[in-house]
């Protein structure tokens, strides 16, 4: 069973109202399998917040499906939407920017359970919270502080414990690491590589920087103005890339002296 | 950070801004003076025993009216309507001002659109046209004054709301909200009010401020609720003819509606930085 | 031989507020005795993570800080004593002597005015050029940052050209003076990874072509190795150390290099040998 699939999915932003730079995507085939962490590489106009919010399930194809565990996701089926954003769960790019500045970090974490009602006795909320944190390696005192006291870093790993209460199968991450210092984004990639082995946990990680997909996933597609232009393997990808986008794109991601 | 240190810099916000502490001190002192007069002033309102024009003196602290009334007893019920107009008029506006610029920001298309450009035509629509026009059609009134003034600052709220929530709506955590499966009306509950308020307060403390100003103004102009009555623009009015020979009867509304509506501004000046974010804990 | 610039003890903390107590003063030193020397056409890379005082270091060398901090210590560029001149006379050194690019063109750039006015702006101000002749050199400075099509860039706004276009266009601005020293600030941090290899081309052509020197501030190790002669390690407001960048690849002696050093190759190697 496949957990999550776009079959020939296309996404067209008609009119010019609240058209933002969004580029819109063409006819994607993509497949996510358990235990098969999958990289999206894209740069800026490849269409990857459009294929997010499909994803996600924040926005319907114009033509395509999206399925979920082989059933076509039907955003009206409440019941099929709770089991879907029980199993599909999202960490964005900007930590500053994805916690709301005037909560705790406990009622944070707690959202989705809530939500989604999860669960229904506080206690046992307050227990997923506890654990949450610790699987990002939080201390739990946070959880009764607000995300401005926490380091970019630590907002990061809230962010990550929050997608993990509802104990999904999937986690799409947006640039996770991006907006982070590079001694942290080694840090924040080696916790998901550890969540995802210890909790079975399969990782979609949507990113322009090639390093860190490849840090993470084993396959890929490269994205390029709403289509897929390669997928792959990583090694192959890298090494031999085919298609020509690709191989600019592999030749001026910057390397370290020898 | 520690909640004590945050507390502390809250702390310091208000020990540290003059104005706010100022801006409080005035706006009190004036509600003060129109609770107590709700069970005592000094003179019953038609009370005429004393001499016409007196100035200030041991008995009528701030003189007496052309018709020997006590003018501090005028003033201190004047303090009622003020609050009345100031409380009912920002009330309005921020019932339907929420209402409207909620209902704008969240559906966007032709429903944002319409009332987008209702705000525009009605923030462009002189307040002052708009009470005679209710005036006219209910007659002249205390509330109808405060119904018209409220519905033209309903127009700035709803724009304030409405950009607000926009901008709200736009950010990172709605999105993850919505990946959390948090509905519609929790987003609105637990997200968009939240970080909406405290803009929201500090632009009501201002309106409250401006809608003072206008009864004031309506009054004056004889557009406001009919005589008797003590509003402090009708006091301006009827000193007006004396003001040479008892300057106290002009002066002393003035200073009272100065009072007021500068003491609502240094609240919004106090509350626009009490909560700037960045005020808390981390500097 | 002197130095083109040299930087002596430079400090800079908060303006002290009502706060007395010794740790807050010591929270608000944002730079603390930072010195080091660029030569004449030397290459220097200023490396740190957010919060480093990188972008403020070159903000004071150009004396741009802002009111609320104060500054001590010496900014000595070509014999001069820079860090004590008047605003009027930093004016004249700054766009013609130094020239600064920021991380993101989009901001750096007057969104309400046309490209080739923008980059004419210092050119007119320095070399009184009018006219036809002034109109010249902006396109041949828009030529020079290889802009295909410089005379259509030049009556664009800044919102018509992409990020890359506009990054030049902020780089044909800032090098249209001949400046002796270019500071770039996070130049390519907000722009893709295959533009971003353009526009090192491209700094690193100018700067080579011209002999000037450069002072390049990024986050990135593999950015700067590409770029640089010498690296300038930061943290927490300090120089940890002061290496070339065939000694970065051998032996950084700080533990903090060594942990950047550290992460960079962690993700470095996920790219194969």
């Amino acid at each position: 069973m496949n957990l999550l699939e776009l079959r020939d999915a296309t996404f067209l932003y008609g009119g010019t109202r609240g058209s933002t730079e969004s580029t819109g995507i063409s006819s994607i085939n993509l497949v996510v399998q358990t235990g098969r962490n999958l990289g999206v590489i894209g740069e800026s106009g490849a269409g990857k917040s459009t294929l997010l919010s499909l994803l996600l399930g924040l926005a319907q194809p114009s033509s395509g499906r999206v399925l979920f565990q082989d059933e076509p996701l039907a955003l009206d089926n409440r019941r099929q939407v709770v089991k879907f954003r029980t199993a599909v769960q999202a960490v964005f790019q900007d930590p500053y920017a994805s916690l709301d500045p005037r909560r705790k970090i406990s009622s944070i974490v707690a959202e989705p359970i809530r939500s989604l009602g999860l669960l229904t006795d506080k206690t046992e909320t307050k227990e997923r919270v506890r654990e949450s944190l610790k699987a990002v390696e939080l201390d739990e005192n946070i959880a009764n502080r607000y995300p401005h006291e926490l380091s970019g870093g630590q907002r990061q790993r809230v962010a990550i414990a929050r997608a993990l209460a509802t104990h999904p199968k999937v986690l799409i991450a947006d640039e996770p690491t991006s907006a982070l210092d590079v001694t942290t984004r080694i840090e924040v990639i080696e916790l998901l590589r550890k969540l995802g082995v210890e909790r079975g946990l399969t990782i979609v990680m949507v990113s322009h920087d090639v390093s860190v997909v490849a840090s993470l996933c084993k396959e890929v597609v490269v994205l390029s103005q709403g289509r897929v232009v390669e997928h792959g393997e990583i090694p192959e990808i890298l090494t031999k890339p085919k298609n020509e986008y690709t191989q600019r794109l592999i030749s001026a991601v910057p390397r370290l002296p020898r | 950070m520690s909640t004590a240190k945050a507390a502390r810099a809250r702390l310091s916000t208000f020990h540290g801004s003059p104005t706010f502490a100022i801006g409080i001190f005035f706006t009190s002192f004036i509600f003060i003076v129109a609770l107590v007069s709700l069970i005592w002033s000094p003179y019953k309102l038609d009370d005429t025993t004393g001499n016409r024009l007196e100035g200030p003196n041991a008995t009528h602290l701030l003189g007496t009216d052309t018709l020997g009334r006590d003018l501090l007893s005028q003033l201190m019920v004047g303090a009622r309507i003020a609050m009345k107009v100031g409380f009912g008029a920002t009330g309005i506006a921020l019932i339907i001002g929420c209402f409207l610029g909620l209902l704008a920001a969240f559906f966007p298309g032709w429903i944002d659109d319409t009332l987008a450009s209702i705000f525009d035509t009605l923030i462009a629509f002189p307040t002052l046209l708009l009470a005679m026009l209710i005036i006219a059609a209910e007659g002249a009134s205390l509330w109808a004054a405060i119904l018209a003034i409220g519905i033209a600052a309903s127009a700035i709220v709803s724009r304030i709301v409405r950009i607000l929530t926009k901008r709200i709506l736009a950010q990172q955590y709605v999105v993850a909200a919505k990946t959390c499966g948090t509905s519609r009306w929790e987003i609105l509950r637990g997200h968009v009010l939240p970080n909406l308020w405290p803009t929201l307060i500090v632009n009501l403390a201002i309106i409250y401020g401006v809608a003072v100003l206008t009864e004031a103004g309506l009054s004056y102009l004889g557009l406001g609720a009919p005589p008797p009555s003590y509003s402090w623009g009708r006091l301006l009015r009827e000193a007006q003819s004396t003001v040479l020979t008892a300057p106290l009867g002009a002066i002393a509304p003035g200073i009272a509606i100065i009072l007021l509506v500068l003491g609502m501004n240094f609240v919004a000046d106090g509350l626009r930085e009490l909560f700037d974010p960045t005020q808390r804990g981390n500097s | 031989m002197s130095s083109l610039l040299r930087v002596e003890s430079l400090s800079v903390a908060k303006r002290a507020s009502h706060s007395l107590d010794a740790t807050a003063q010591d929270a608000d030193q944002l730079l603390r005795q930072v010195s080091f020397n660029v030569e004449d056409g030397e290459r220097v890379g200023l490396i740190g993570e957010s919060g480093s005082g990188k972008s403020l270091t070159a903000l004071a060398i150009i004396g741009l800080l802002p009111d609320s901090l104060l500054q001590s210590g010496s900014v000595n560029f070509a014999g001069r004593e820079i860090s004590s001149l008047s605003n009027r006379e930093l004016q004249k050194l700054r766009g013609r002597e130094i020239a600064v690019v920021f991380q993101e063109p989009a901001t750096a750039l007057d969104p309400l005015m046309k490209v080739g006015k923008q980059v004419a702006e210092p050119i007119r101000r320095h070399f009184g050029l009018r006219g036809s002749d002034l109109r010249r050199s902006v396109i041949s400075a828009l030529d020079e940052v290889q802009l295909a099509n410089a005379l259509r860039i030049a009556d664009s706004y800044p919102h018509e050209i992409s990020g890359g276009e506009r990054q030049r266009v902020a780089i044909a601005a800032a090098i249209a003076c001949k400046p002796r020293l270019l500071i770039t600030d996070e130049p390519t941090t907000a722009l893709d990874v295959t533009v971003q290899r353009e526009i090192l081309k491209l700094i690193q052509n100018l700067v080579t072509e011209r002999s000037m020197s450069l002072v390049f501030i990024t986050h990135d190790l593999a950015v700067v190795a590409q770029v640089v002669d010498r690296i300038l390690v930061m943290r927490r407001g300090e120089i940890v150390e002061n290496l070339s960048v065939h000694q970065l690849s051998s032996a950084p002696a700080h533990p903090y290099t060594q942990e950047l050093l550290k992460s960079a190759r962690l993700l470095d190697s996920a790219l194969g040998a």
